[in-house]
């Protein structure tokens, strides 16, 4: 699953520059890394997930124009709350999970638009309004699914390639 | 050990917290720096990325040709077969033409700017709102450096920020972090050019006595050695000077379509400040 999560981020990470980027609506655009943040949070060990959502957030912060470390906090503060939330809490369901999506997104969004503001207090970046990130928290709620099918998938190509592992998990 | 295992779960989520922390402390408010995890993860990834944009041209391509006529009747469908076969003649033709008028207009930049250029492909850009970048396909090993200018037929189009051997990542003129020294083509009033969002410029530390309308050009002075002098920045779409202070509040709309950028000319331009 460790594996199968980084190979997915690397891929929705590409595809973040590319796909999602032709397909955004203005400053409305799908969040997959929160989505993947939020399912490691709820199915990774504590370290080894927390330093593949920090490497996945390093990766993105990289290839986008932002400041390093700005998705990079905003990540690990979304996967530790969701890593906190599993100790407290049953989200071992995908309508559960949906929901920590939900409410994950506009918290993500905000850190983002925090860390922006304390480095540009001079010259604001113009903040994404209220509407916007509430459509975006949805938006991801709602395809979460996809991409929680997609890591699932993801393992078992894993294991169809890694059988040995398979077996001595068995 | 005994602290560790009791105190293992905050101890973590401590160490990631701060890591993070740490690291955005480190690049908040500074320059962009070209590290090498960075330029050996653009050459990783940058192929990825084109391919992907390959793909995403070949498929909106079939999407535009076939799909559009998959709901053909049955009785017209050798028709339509043949009209499918024509419509996709004609828009491969009419890419064609197209990318034809686009290389022109790029061989009359050529022409008009005595420096020289390079022709680079957009093969993806900035996955967030709130920043504008774009990465070409050219790199070190074709002479692209660091705040070497970009340009495109229509206008100044950014400033190299980083290159690795085969690809390189522009700051668009609309990004904050943009700037560049400019005049007024009509009145030669001086300023700075900043990036407000998407397709807003903001025209700074223009002085009230200065003269500066709707409708004037805004070019490059050359002055701060990133751009040679000249091209083409945007025109003023608005002057407030009800507001306080020394300077006018002006608001500049950029010459380029950057939502419509395919490909750039990369200038080989480096300032001699001996001149």
């Amino acid at each position: 699953l460790l594996a199968a999560t980084a190979l997915l981020g690397m891929i929705l990470v590409v595809l973040s520059t590319t796909a999602f980027a032709w397909w955004a609506l203005g400053p409305f655009r799908l969040q997959p890394l929160v989505i993947l943040a939020v399912a490691a949070g709820f199915r990774l060990p504590l370290f080894s997930g927390g330093l593949v959502v920090f490497s996945l957030g390093y990766l993105s912060d990289l290839l986008g124009g932002g400041i390093v470390g700005l998705q990079v906090t905003a990540l690990v503060a979304v996967y530790v709350i969701c890593a906190l939330a599993e100790r407290k809490l049953e989200v071992n369901t995908w309508p559960l999970q949906m929901l920590a999506v939900g409410v994950m997104t506009p918290l993500f969004l905000l850190l983002v638009l925090l860390g922006l503001w304390l480095v540009y207090k001079q010259n604001p970046v113009r903040p994404d309004t209220s509407a916007v990130i509430l459509a975006q928290a949805v938006a991801n709620a709602v395809c979460a699914p996809l991409f929680f099918a997609a890591l699932r998938a993801m393992v078992r190509l894993i294991d169809r390639f890694w059988p040995q592992k398979r077996s001595r998990e068995a | 050990v005994g602290i560790w295992s009791r105190f293992r779960f905050p101890l973590i989520v401590a160490a990631l917290l701060l890591g993070s922390l740490i690291l955005f402390s480190l690049h908040a408010g500074r320059d962009y720096q070209s590290t090498i995890a960075g330029r050996l993860l653009l050459e990783i990834v940058g192929p990825m990325q084109g391919a992907v944009t390959a793909v995403g041209e070949a498929v909106e391509n079939v999407w535009d040709t076939y799909f559009a006529l998959v709901h053909t009747a049955k009785t017209n469908q050798d028709l339509k077969r043949e009209l499918a076969s024509l419509r996709q003649d004609l828009v491969r033709l009419d890419e064609l033409d197209q990318a034809n008028q686009r290389l022109r207009s790029l061989l009359g930049l050529r022409k008009e700017l005595p420096y020289p250029q390079l022709a680079a492909e957009v093969v993806a850009s900035d996955p967030s709102d709130h920043f504008r970048t774009v990465i070409i396909n050219k790199g070190t090993k074709d002479g692209v450096t660091t705040n070497k200018p970009v340009v495109h037929p229509q206008g100044v189009v950014g400033r190299i920020i980083w290159a690795s051997p085969h690809y390189a990542k522009v700051l668009l003129l609309t990004d904050p972090n943009s700037g560049a020294d400019v005049i007024v083509q009509r009145s030669r009033a001086r300023g700075v050019v900043q990036g407000m969002d998407k397709d807003r410029l903001r025209l700074k530390y223009v002085q009230r006595a200065q003269d500066v309308a709707v409708g004037d050009r805004i070019i490059t002075s050359g002055v701060a050695g990133v751009f040679p002098p000249g091209i083409l920045i945007g025109e003023v779409r608005k002057v407030d000077e009800e507001g306080r202070g020394i300077f006018q509040r002006v608001e500049v709309a950029p010459a380029v379509d950057f939502e419509r950028l395919e490909e750039v000319v990369v200038l080989l331009y480096q300032r001699d400040f001996n001149d």
